[in-house]
């Protein structure tokens, strides 16, 4: 079964949210989003079935990686540490060569999304201790092509 | 800076875009940090590309790519647009540091 869990690579895509660009990855690592609910509901009557689209479909969330004490770190440290919760909304755009060689787009617009866990240090046993994860949810994603 | 170019990076600087040959540059926030560190850099290459040779023009470049995007995509990760967009290039290092400085030297 197909895991719900997209990864991007930070090399070709671009996190922005709030009109923030985020760039301080370590190399050669992935952003990861993963969708929390399934697109639809089925229920089963003994020869019909009920579909509903779910209203939290878009709910997404996403794991970011970054250098600890670096600009997006210290971007990021700041919203967690205001008084009121800050509602992120932004996009993640990758881009990729398709199969034709036209270089191409493929992009989440993220919306109504806010961090959720306390950032945690990641650990590292070869390159030390360098990074911090950030955690946030956004209620109204969608996938744009 | 000549006025007029003054005038354009104030412009710019509001809209928080700039336009180089059809193309429209999009400035990310930035903390406070990262743009002194840009103009840092630009101070010690300068920006008409008269010390593009300089080991510091690379650092000020990828700063300046990370800090700027083409439809939400960072120039950083579009490593060929300056291959293909060559004659933008220096237009867009002096327009983007200036942008990055705007509200530190020009802005009261």
């Amino acid at each position: 079964m197909a895991s719900n869990v997209l990864s991007f690579s930070t090399e070709n895509t671009s996190l922005v949210l709030n009109g923030y660009g985020f760039s301080n990855y370590q190399d050669g690592d992935i952003i990861e989003a993963a969708w929390a609910n399934p697109v639809t509901t089925q229920v089963r009557g003994r020869k019909d079935v009920n579909i509903m689209k779910r209203s939290d479909s878009g709910v997404m969330d996403l794991t970011v990686r970054l250098m600890r004490f670096s600009n997006d770190d210290v971007y990021l440290n700041s919203k967690k540490n205001q008084e009121l919760p800050v509602i992120f909304e932004g996009s993640l755009t990758e881009n990729f060569i398709s199969n034709d060689g036209v270089e191409s787009v493929s992009s989440y617009n993220l919306g109504a999304g806010s961090l959720t866990d306390q950032p945690t240090e990641v650990i590292n046993n070869t390159d030390g201790n360098f990074l911090m994860e950030y955690k946030l949810r956004f209620n109204d994603c969608i996938r744009v092509i | 800076m000549r006025e007029t170019d003054l005038e354009i990076v104030k412009k710019s600087y509001a809209d928080k875009r700039i336009e180089i040959k059809g193309i429209a540059y999009t400035m990310c926030d930035l903390t406070n940090d990262a743009s002194l560190e840009i103009m840092g850099l630009g101070q010690l290459c300068g920006a008409d590309g008269s010390r593009i040779n300089d080991a510091n023009w690379k650092k000020l470049e990828k700063k300046l790519c990370d800090a700027f995007m083409i439809d939400n995509q960072l120039l950083s990760r579009l490593p060929n647009h300056f291959e293909i967009n060559k004659g933008s290039y220096i237009t867009f290092i002096s327009y983007a540091l200036a942008m990055v400085s705007f509200p530190f030297i020009y802005e009261v």
